[in-house]
């Protein structure tokens, strides 16, 4: 009796345990899942409401006024959440995504935008305990440097050259003056360099979009650009730098954007003329020797010394003028042997870079061929090409190296423009301090990139193998500025 | 004796829990682990996938072996995503592979090329095994060693029009799109789980 009893008793135990067991079990796995699809959504959601802050950051370049750039990034930001954060994500019921705050106060020259989200999202298992949903909320701050961004643009006569029924003069305005849109008006500052054989500039300014006294603005006066002279870089953007300095703004993001669609094949010195027949020798003539047409060759012209003017004296034409043919002393001056004027390369621009190297020194390439810049009489054309490389590196280092107002230089090469003398991009690359140099194929680049100071800005390098393409240059140095002004 | 039997009887109860409550407890411990391990692998894809977007979109060069690795190595870690050795194209090995690309929209009036008008890809940098997964936003014919889409303007191949479904863009808009796909055979039950693909994208 006993026996059979205690055996009735102990027959389902087993089936109670197991019962008892999933009633904790149960709501611990249904934990574990809610919690688990929490997080998953969670992880989602902070990554829309980063997207979102970040996409704003960078639409508050877009808009003639801050209220519209203020409404550009809210719209903007809106719309990159809702592209990452697809509504009904893993059964989210309520998105309630708020405006974006724009703070463009606390800080000088940066502005910030903080999304903030929250969702409802579904539980599961908890509902057993009386718990249906859970809310998720999610913060995200970006911002946006102002800028001072300094335009330098090639007016050199190749610019001149035909291109689909256009000329690359034409194609450079159109696409220049485009490149503007991606600057806040109001907020970044830009100015403008025209060289050829000088430099013609215009101060930054956060009304670039305003007409000036004049009735000018930045984009109206690259529209007046005509092209024609010789390339002297160095001039053009150690004229951006001088702009840059005056402003002096260490809380701006400084940038010089260079194009060219050539080598600089001259640079702003001051000559010693050769003595000549009964003529003394005449020091310190200020101004600039081009080699012309000569491409990376030791042929080709120069017209002689043309002498300086101060930027932003005359616009449209070069400033410097031949020497004048008429006088007792005059020197050759032709195109062919005006480069016999000179009795001596000097050893320095005028705005003391070294025209005798590195960069020449460095490079095996013609017309380098690992040469230092001799300082004697010049033999040949091409030498006052390589000073100007030479004298253009330096400038470039000078910059570089401005651990205060960390200047960056962005380059655009035009290509296929003058067959006979393309750009350098070898010296734009180092010029800007292109990132990609270092794992370049190329060993003279690499070592070009070995050469550089590692704590000196960089900047971005960019192709352009046609004047159709210079616009998707322009577009591709608009991008790496502006991903950089976003903090 | 009561006591032997007692004792008989307290094991043998203990054998049926065990074998009643194996039918429904090694089951669902079973399902737990796996369901698990799958969302934590989704939840990680998700993460890697938001990190990698984010350093792509802040400029971090990807085509730089050294960016690979860190991406594969430490942000990927347990993923089991191998970096190529010095390419933007892929491999072949590993269990997922993550896709960037740098959409713009060219403006009608903005740019006198072919593509005017038209979402394109800028650049583009495939890291891990690309076997597994091809984007389907644009397929550019041809790209540099640094990922960017050569003459992306008229090239028609770098067209992604179709990625106006996941973002409306205006003209000059860039976006950086990350996209990530990840299988995980490792999690696989044999008769029980094959395992499923992670596929998350991130839009910075």
């Amino acid at each position: 009796m006993q026996k059979t009893k205690a055996k009735k008793s102990q027959q389902g135990i087993a089936v109670i345990m197991t019962v008892l067991t999933m009633m904790i079990a149960v709501p611990l796995v249904g934990l574990a899942f809610d919690v688990g699809v929490l997080y998953m959504i969670r992880g989602k959601l902070y990554q829309a409401a980063d997207a979102a802050a970040l996409a704003g950051a960078r639409a508050l370049g877009q808009g003639p006024d801050s209220g519209t750039q203020t409404s550009n990034a809210q719209a903007a930001a809106t719309k990159y959440f809702n592209a990452n954060f697809p509504s009904g994500y893993w059964g989210t019921l309520g998105v309630n995504f708020h405006t974006p705050t724009v703070d463009s106060t606390s800080t000088p020259n940066y502005r910030s935008v903080t999304t903030t989200v929250a969702v409802t999202a579904p539980l599961y298992f908890l509902r057993m305990l009386g718990q249906n949903t859970a809310t998720i909320a999610a913060t995200s701050t970006a911002g946006r440097r102002d800028a001072l961004v300094m335009i330098v643009l090639d007016r050199s006569s190749s610019m001149t050259n035909p291109f689909q029924g256009s000329t690359a003069c034409a194609i450079m305005k159109t696409d220049a003056a485009q490149f503007l849109s991606n600057f806040a008006q109001g907020r970044d500052m830009v100015g403008l360099v025209i060289f050829g054989s000088s430099a013609f500039t215009y101060a930054p300014t956060t009304s670039f979009g305003t007409p000036d006294a004049s009735g000018n603005t930045i984009a109206s006066l690259i529209n007046q650009i005509t092209c024609g002279g010789n390339t002297n870089m160095s001039e053009g953007v150690h004229q951006a730098y001088s702009k840059i300095q005056a402003v002096n703004s260490t809380t701006r993001a400084n940038v010089i954007v260079l194009m060219t669609d050539g080598r600089p094949n001259g640079f702003t010195g001051n000559y010693s003329a050769y003595k000549k027949g009964t003529c003394n020798a005449t020091p310190n003539l200020r101004g600039v020797y081009a080699q012309w047409a000569g491409g990376p060759n030791p042929t080709g012209t120069t017209a002689g010394l043309m002498l300086w003017t101060a930027p932003s004296a005359a616009y449209n034409a070069d400033s410097v003028t031949p020497d004048a043919a008429g006088s007792t002393c005059k020197m050759l001056g032709d195109l062919t042997t005006g480069y016999q004027d000179l009795s001596q390369m000097p050893p320095t621009d005028v705005y003391g870079n070294s025209t005798t190297g590195p960069y020449s020194a460095n490079n095996p390439n013609s017309p380098y061929n690992n040469t230092t810049v001799n300082l004697t009489r010049i033999t040949s054309p091409q030498w006052v090409e390589v000073a100007g490389a030479n004298a253009l590196d330096n400038q470039g280092t000078v910059i570089r190296s401005n651990t205060t107002l960390q200047p960056a230089i962005y380059t655009i090469a035009l290509e296929g423009n003058s067959p006979g003398d393309p750009p350098d991009t070898l010296l734009l690359r180092k010029l800007a301090n292109d990132p990609t140099m270092e794992n370049d194929p190329d060993s003279t680049t690499r070592t070009m990139w070995a050469g550089q100071n590692p704590g000196q800005t960089r900047g971005y390098f960019v192709d352009a193998p046609d004047p159709s393409q210079l616009c998707a240059a322009f577009n591709q140095i608009a991008t790496q500025i502006v991903v950089r002004l976003a903090k | 004796m009561r006591t032997r039997q007692n004792q008989g009887q307290r094991g043998s109860t203990m054998i049926e829990f065990v074998l009643v409550s194996s039918m429904f407890m090694v089951p669902l411990l079973l399902g737990i682990f796996t369901f698990g391990f799958a969302v934590l692998r989704s939840t990680q894809v998700v993460q890697f996938t938001r990190d990698g977007g984010h350093m792509y979109s802040r400029g971090v060069d990807f085509a730089a072996q050294g960016n690979q690795n860190l991406l594969a190595s430490q942000l990927g870690q347990g993923l089991n995503i191998v970096a190529n050795s010095a390419n933007v194209t892929g491999g072949t090995t590993g269990y997922g592979v993550t896709v960037f690309s740098t959409m713009t929209k060219i403006g009608a009036g903005t740019c006198s090329c072919t593509n005017a008008g038209h979402i394109v890809v800028m650049n583009r940098i495939v890291v891990g095994n690309k076997t597994k997964f091809t984007t389907q936003y644009g397929s550019p014919a041809a790209i540099t060693s640094t990922g960017d889409v050569t003459n992306y303007p008229n090239d028609t191949s770098a067209r992604a029009d179709n990625f106006s479904n996941l973002l409306t863009m205006n003209d000059g808009d860039i976006a950086y799109l990350t996209e990530s796909y990840f299988s995980d055979p490792d999690l696989a039950v044999p008769g029980f789980y094959t395992g499923v693909n992670h596929y998350e994208y991130a839009i910075f």
